[in-house]
């Protein structure tokens, strides 16, 4: 009893490390954050008034013009489906297309179980590099094709290997269970197996999505104009200090009522917009992804 | 007897086979589920590779890969020779070895002091902060850093602001500060992630085990050096000897957008290069054949990796 209380005041005494680690742990905190919140407070300042510079914690001349203006502009919104399009359709696809390789693999008895192994394995050791890669993509008639989002990112070895790790600890009674009641391996396979993964099916599409709508150099190699996604439109922004005259010579844009009222849009507050509708969806889903983090990093570590 | 005894090899052999059709005929649905990922596997990976025979060709767009004249080793003649690729490879290593130098104990020590943290509702902010910027795009920080680091971006202003500058200085442009904002830009981008692991290692130690040091008057530093890198080392050293193997794979989306012309002679990397000399230039066959050497030593960093892995440790990934 004495020994415990003890322990308990040895182990919540605060000492001086206490508090200089609780400091160091508010100056990390603060450094991973503030980029985003700068970013969001650019976004909501007037864009002319941004231009003075010097927008740290807090805006100057509160405008939501900005939203609005991205949200009226159509290179954005064309830009917005086509992420959604891809990080939807692509997301899903690689996760059933691995999910059902992981699945087969997961059998002990599979034929030829080995040689599919080294045969998924190989691709990881060597690739053919970017450029043959991009005379393939030419080749079968993806380029400037919406599905080259989908197909090049269709199967992925490393979450092959998590999910097939986590179907070889199901128990062989519940397939059993669905076969005596003459279920095939596919009955199986979607009725069974894919609800009880739910857990680690979800994580993987949720990592798929991110990484889907993250990409932009595959926009940049196959996609072209009209494929353009939000992340390469802000690569575009970034590296074209031209782009708010080119949106106005477009004239689509001129004639929207917030300009009426002197609302003038530069690149520091377009980037800054198309910045933080880009970082929403991740900052909404990704204290979901934790699960995964553990075996994805020892599998992923490999490839640097 | 001789005969009995082939009948009986026969018998086997016939045995065999139809147990073998059997076990397709079983397995018929599992091998058609694994079909699409054979196809991808076959088309998206393995078919590059028979593209990269044209860094030994002259490779001519117009005529496609089979009918374009041989090049022999022209191609790799001309690496050897070739002034910016030596930089490239230069500039890829030293900066992957900052990278691992400043980068590799950045998450242990995190993870560490995170645990030693006693309130637990502000651990897990911590922790949930430090991983997000790992899931933001390098599209996203590349533009970020370029507007924060510009004359009149938000560092300049607070640095003149606190006395600590007179003029704006120039990060991205100037040589050494542009391979610093690398190496700072990675780590920011990596440590909260790269973290986890070691986070979920020492959250595994038995309570106790501190318990015991406290009550035998341990002082912290005791329990840090006897409890928890002991048992965290095995990690590291997985973790070490598989990220250099990742030596020659600098990252390119970071260069790629960070790059600028003041910079180029530290900024250009191999894959960068690569780049530049397939896309920018059109030269798709030498293009080819800088991409395969980095790919070769690539590949024969891991399998040294592996193989001291497995030596060293006992665990190898595949």
């Amino acid at each position: 009893m004495l020994m415990n209380k003890y322990k308990r005041h040895m182990l919540n005494r605060w000492t001086v490390f206490d508090y200089v680690n609780t400091g160091i742990m508010v100056m990390i905190t603060f450094v991973t954050v503030y980029p985003l919140w700068n970013v969001f407070m650019i976004s909501l300042n007037d864009p002319t008034n941004t231009l003075i510079g010097g927008i740290t914690f807090w805006f100057r001349k509160f405008t939501l013009d900005n939203f609005r203006f991205f949200f009226k502009e159509p290179t954005f919104l064309k830009a917005l489906s086509v992420s959604i399009a891809r990080t939807v359709i692509g997301g899903m696809c690689s996760v059933l297309v691995t999910a059902m390789f992981a699945y087969s693999m997961s059998k002990r008895n599979l034929l030829f179980r080995k040689i599919f192994a080294a045969y998924m394995i190989i691709p990881l050791y060597i690739s053919g590099g970017l450029i043959p890669t991009f005379l393939l993509i030419k080749s079968i008639g993806l380029y400037q094709n919406f599905f080259v989002y989908v197909v090049l990112y269709l199967f992925s070895t490393f979450n092959c290997i998590v999910m097939m790790t986590y179907f070889k600890g199901i128990p062989a009674e519940l397939e059993e269970s669905v076969k005596i009641d003459g279920g095939n391996d596919l009955t199986v396979f979607f009725r069974i197996i894919i609800p009880i993964s739910m857990p680690v099916v979800a994580t993987i599409a949720l990592f798929n999505a991110v990484f889907q709508w993250n990409s932009w150099f595959d926009t940049i190699l196959y996609g072209g104009r009209e494929l353009m996604t939000l992340q390469a439109k802000l690569v575009e922004i970034m590296r074209n200090i031209d782009i708010v005259r080119q949106l106005e010579s477009q004239g689509s844009i001129t004639g929207l009522e917030m300009f009426k009222r002197g609302y003038k849009p530069t690149v520091e507050s377009v980037k800054a917009t198309a910045m933080i509708v880009s970082a929403v969806p991740i900052m909404m889903v990704y204290p979901f992804l934790q699960k995964y983090f553990v075996k994805g990093i020892m599998i992923g570590s490999l490839k640097g | 007897m001789n005969i009995g005894h082939r009948n009986a090899v026969r018998a086997l052999a016939h045995k065999k086979q139809h147990t073998f059709i059997r076990a397709f005929i079983s397995q018929k649905y599992l091998l058609l589920m694994m079909v699409p990922g054979i196809v991808w596997l076959a088309v998206i990976c393995y078919a590059p590779l028979g593209g990269i025979i044209i860094a030994f060709k002259n490779y001519n767009p117009g005529i496609g890969i089979w009918n374009s004249p041989w090049a022999g080793l022209r191609y790799f003649r001309e690496l050897a020779a070739d002034k910016y690729f030596h930089l490239a490879v230069r500039n890829t290593l030293v900066i992957s070895v900052l990278k691992l130098a400043v980068g590799f104990p950045v998450p242990i020590i995190f993870a560490i002091l995170l645990n030693e943290v006693k309130v637990l509702g502000f651990k897990r902010t911590v922790q949930t902060a430090s991983y997000m910027p790992y899931f933001l795009s390098w599209a996203f920080v590349a533009s970020f850093l370029i507007t924060f680091l510009s004359d009149r971006g938000a560092l300049n202003t607070a640095l003149i602001k606190f006395g600590l500058i007179e003029k704006p200085l120039t990060y991205l442009g100037d040589k050494l500060r542009f391979i610093l904002v690398i190496l700072l830009s990675d780590v920011w981008k990596g440590f909260g992630y790269g973290s986890i692991i070691y986070l979920a290692v020492i959250t595994s130690i038995d309570p106790q085990l501190y318990e015991a040091a406290i009550i035998d008057g341990a002082t912290r530093w005791q329990r840090i050096s006897y409890i928890t890198l002991p048992t965290l080392k095995p990690t590291v050293v997985i973790l070490l000897i598989l990220s250099i193997s990742g030596i020659v794979n600098a990252n390119f989306e970071q260069f790629f957008l960070l790059q600028n012309n003041l910079v180029m002679d530290w900024a250009r990397v191999i894959n960068v290069y690569t780049y530049e000399i397939g896309f920018q230039k059109g030269r798709f066959s030498y293009g080819t054949a800088v991409g395969l050497f980095m790919s070769l030593s690539s590949m024969i960093l891991l399998v040294l990796a592996n193989a001291i892995s497995r030596r060293t440790t006992g665990e190898s990934i595949y």
